[in-house]
């Protein structure tokens, strides 16, 4: 066993103070006078005290006395004795709430780092220290390192802007520690991760401990924003504002340009998550691109996410979904980011003027309309030029050959497919054609790019999404929705507003020269697939792109969901946590023993001075 | 602790005697004048002789001018009993000069002295004791010497049990006498019934509180003390300064108001005294000025 701070037992010297105070205030002066008289009403009567009475005060005595040096121990901060040898795995939270300020003006993770430290130090000579740090992902910072190599490591590490996966971390942890006798620390601030499940799934032989870093307190922030453009063209804020502990209290949405306040408007906070809906004003359009910040008026808190941007700029892809009546495809189209979509039957597709993309719903687009977009996308029909020529209907099991890597097929899985019959198609020689899915030698999904001297591609569904039973299965959509995004990509520009996280594609046109993150750094711009791309936003903030076009903003915010339950407390090994060189902590934690201490010893020499209340 | 006393200093109280309103209590010849005939020397007045009466009281004289008997009648004197009623209980072993017994055995010997050259039947009782601790009648100025020898043996101990000691007067019907209380009346619940029992009897009660420097608070020094009290051994806590003793002082004057009313309203006797005064000079002075000596 060894102390934290055992410079707390010097408060100890209370305890024979306050056991000689209290023996001194039991052997004050007796005067025998002759009689009591007067005395009687004046003074305070003492009970003569039998040996019962005397027990009693006694275990009054030895009830302060335990009390206080409860405290004191407390206070000094017991730990378990070092094990020569022992491996210890540090599992730090780098969630954005990590960055959260105390009242004193310092970061939780800075505290957790501390606390690090300090389990460092207290390690004996021959102990390794791995650090998991829990990002978004679980990352192992270094490994079975010495301690004085992971004390000068340590400082290497920063909070993130994102939401923590503690639990995988603890996982990563827990597989890391494969001795028995390994330790495995983790400091977090538990918000919105129950430390309770962490010890139930936890199956190790090593120790499992926990330290709690921060404080709960009430706050609210953004969780989501988006910007949309109304049929008269106003431009409208939506989104959401998580809060916690601010229940039946409003909080003032401020929206500023150019370091301008713009509007404001209150929101009511009734409930975890209140949605907001608002038109910004008329000077805020889309035709002028700009950054507009949106903000919570909001005193107390954590300084987290209650700050986001979003462009002005939002250019809708338009798309013409064609078809012989109500088509299950459009809430699909419309659920789409940034697509507007135009219904019509094949008799009035002229009606929807240039498109981005016409996606035919079972039915026979007119010849003439093909020119009308780039993009064609055939749902369980074939073009009317005969580049793909339909030859019947055939039954068809899994599919048994797909490409994994084309964009169509991103975040599908194509065994998943239920199909029972597709359409069999004859392809013209001339046309380029690439099967994306295929049943056996039935093509399934087609690419096609017609060469008929347009830059155009066409992409054929050749099944009938509802009779062949696609439609009930959750990769359909996902295949309406990269099909979308392949034949007319989302532009990087169009977007109102990126997730810290999130990859950008730039449009080849408008490759950017340099690009400037909001702390002033520069951010690469790699290639892939001929693309410039930004490969992560790590920070939200406002970056600043040189582009042929000139100077163009884009904004990332972090939105994470608050949860709703205050930070967990104490009951699963939970050990609020301060540090030695956090001074106002310190005086958190030990100055309210200290207070506590000093209160004993003064009520006693009250007792004593005044001698007319009587204790125990 | 025997108290010293110095018979020789007694010849200041030859002068003085008891100024009864009552009637004497005794049966016995004394020198107290009674309403009552009998075989005294002073006259009382005349009645018509009848057969059987001792023809030595007939008067001559009348039967000369009146020629008819006449019996001369004479008072009939009788004696009173003076009972002493002296507290020793623990709380009367304080003082300055003497103790408030000791004081208190003094004016005993010295009333006791006044009542015995009176010509009355003394009684002394020491409280607390027994039915035995009443010691008495002693009449004569010789049986003065008896009176010191058993004040003598009293010591302050234990409670003041003034009623138990006035019920043990009453027992022998000494209670329609005088009946003198000599304490410092602290503590004490039960005098009222004891006064009343004698305002009942026809007897007269005189008061004599003894009081010390202790009593008034002037022996404690500034702080916080416990207080015990000598009898009971009741503890009290209390912070001694100015505003306190003047507290207490206020409290013990209704106290002793109190006292005082307990037997001045009955027609009864109270001086207070205190140890540091002379005992002749309050028996001869304070005693007198208080009608209770002539």
């Amino acid at each position: 066993m060894n102390w934290a701070s055992p410079l707390a037992f010097y408060l100890a010297l209370a305890l024979p103070l306050l056991a000689a105070l209290f023996f001194y205030r039991r052997k004050l002066p007796v005067i025998t006078i002759p009689a009591m008289g007067p005395w009687r009403v004046i003074g305070e009567p003492v009970k003569i005290a039998d040996w019962r009475t005397l027990l009693r005060r006694l275990a009054v005595l030895l009830l302060q006395l335990i009390i206080v040096g409860g405290m004191v121990i407390a206070a000094a901060g017991p730990r378990t004795a070092k094990k020569s040898g022992r491996s210890t795995i540090l599992v730090i939270d780098a969630s954005a709430t990590m960055a959260a300020l105390n009242r004193a003006g310092v970061a939780r993770f800075e505290m957790a780092r501390e606390l690090a430290k300090h389990a460092v130090q207290d390690l004996p000579g021959d102990g390794s220290v791995t650090l998991v740090m829990a990002a978004a992902m679980p990352v192992v910072a270094f490994g079975r390192e010495p301690s004085a190599a992971a004390l000068l490591r340590m400082d290497e590490v920063h909070v993130g802007q994102c939401d923590s996966q503690l639990e995988d971390a603890v996982d990563l942890a827990e597989s890391l520690a494969s001795e028995p006798d390994a330790r495995v620390l983790v400091i977090s601030d538990f918000s919105g991760v129950d430390p309770k499940r962490i010890r139930r799934s936890w199956r190790s032989k090593a120790e499992l401990s926990f330290q709690q870093v921060g404080e709960d307190v009430a706050d609210a922030g953004f969780s989501a924003v988006s910007l949309l453009l109304n049929e008269t063209g106003q431009m409208h804020v939506r989104g959401r504002i998580s809060q916690r502990r601010l229940d039946g209290t409003q909080v003032r949405i401020i929206v500023s340009a150019e370091r301008r306040d713009m509007a404001s408007w209150p929101v009511p906070l009734n409930g975890p998550s209140v949605e907001f809906d608002q038109a910004l004003p008329a000077e805020l359009t889309a035709a002028k691109p700009q950054v507009i910040e949106l903000r919570l008026d909001l005193k107390d808190g954590l300084d987290l996410n209650n700050r986001v941007w979003v462009r002005t700029n939002k250019a809708a892809r338009r798309v013409a979904l064609v078809s012989n009546g109500d088509s299950a495809l459009l809430p699909m189209l419309n659920s789409l980011e940034n697509v507007s979509v135009e219904d019509c039957s094949p008799m009035d597709i002229k009606r929807a003027g240039a498109v981005d993309l016409i996606v035919a719903d079972r039915c026979l687009l007119p010849a003439d309309s093909v020119g009308m977009a780039k993009g064609l996308l055939f749902v369980g029909c074939v073009d009317p030029l005969g580049w793909v020529q339909p030859a019947g209907r055939v039954s068809v099991g899994k599919p048994t050959s797909w490409s994994p890597d084309h964009p169509l097929l991103r975040d599908i899985q194509a065994e998943l497919i239920k199909i029972g019959e597709a359409i069999t198609v004859t392809l013209p020689a001339k046309c380029q054609s690439n099967a994306l899915i295929e049943s056996g030698r039935v093509p399934l999904v087609l690419e096609v790019h017609p060469g008929d001297g347009q830059d155009r591609t066409a992409v054929y569904f050749l099944f009938d999404p509802v009779k062949s039973g696609a439609a009930g299965s959750i990769v359909f959509p996902l295949l309406m929705y990269n099909a979308v995004d392949h034949l007319v990509p989302g532009n990087l520009l169009t977007r109102s507003c990126f997730q810290v996280g999130d990859a950008a594609e730039f449009p080849a046109d408008l490759a950017p020269r340099s690009v400037i993150g909001p702390d002033g750094a520069a951010i690469p711009v790699v290639l892939s697939g001929g693309r410039p791309q930004i490969s992560r936003f790590t920070m939200a903030g406002v970056y600043r792109c040189d582009t042929a076009r000139g100077d163009e903003q884009i904004a990332v915010n972090y939105l994470s969901p608050r949860s709703s339950n205050p930070l967990p407390r104490m009951d699963t090994g939970v050990v609020q946590a301060t540090t030695a060189s956090n001074w106002f902590g310190w005086l958190d934690a030990r100055g309210a023993v200290l207070i506590a201490v000093g209160l004993a010893v003064v009520a006693e020499l009250l007792l004593v001075v005044t001698g007319k209340v009587r204790i125990g | 602790m025997a108290f010293s006393f110095s018979p020789n200093e007694l010849h200041r109280l030859n002068r003085l005697a008891f100024a009864m309103r009552n009637r004497p209590s005794e049966s016995h010849p004394g020198e107290r004048r009674t309403r009552r005939a009998g075989g005294g020397f002073d006259f009382m007045d005349y009645r018509p002789y009848t057969r059987g009466d001792d023809v030595r009281n007939l008067d001559w004289n009348l039967y000369g001018r009146f020629r008819q008997l006449f019996v001369r009648i004479h008072e009939a004197p009788r004696q009173t009993s003076v009972s002493f009623v002296i507290d020793a209980s623990r709380s009367m072993g304080f003082g300055e000069e003497r103790e408030k017994l000791t004081q208190g055995q003094l004016i005993t010997c010295g009333l006791g002295f006044i009542a015995l050259r009176g010509g009355d039947r003394v009684y002394v009782c020491g409280v607390p004791g027994d039915t035995r601790s009443l010691r008495g009648p002693f009449h004569g100025i010789r049986q003065h010497s008896r009176i010191v020898d058993y004040l003598q043996q009293l010591s302050p101990e234990g409670p003041s049990q003034l009623l138990h000691a006035t019920r043990t007067l009453a027992a022998r019907r000494l209670h329609r006498g005088l009946v003198v209380f000599l304490s410092d009346f602290m503590g004490i619940d039960d005098l009222d019934s004891a006064i009343r029992m004698i305002t009942s009897a026809g007897g007269t009660a005189l008061g004599i509180q003894i009081l010390c420097d202790a009593d008034s608070g002037g022996t404690l020094c500034p702080g916080v003390v416990r207080l015990r009290d000598s009898e009971t051994g009741d503890l009290v806590q209390v912070r001694i300064d100015e505003p306190t003793i003047a507290e207490y002082r206020r409290q013990l004057t209704i106290q002793q108001d109190l006292l005082q009313r307990q037997f001045t309203a009955r027609g009864h006797y109270f001086i207070r005294v205190t140890t540091r005064d002379d005992y002749l000079s309050v028996i001869s002075r304070s005693l007198t000025t208080g009608a209770i000596l002539r």
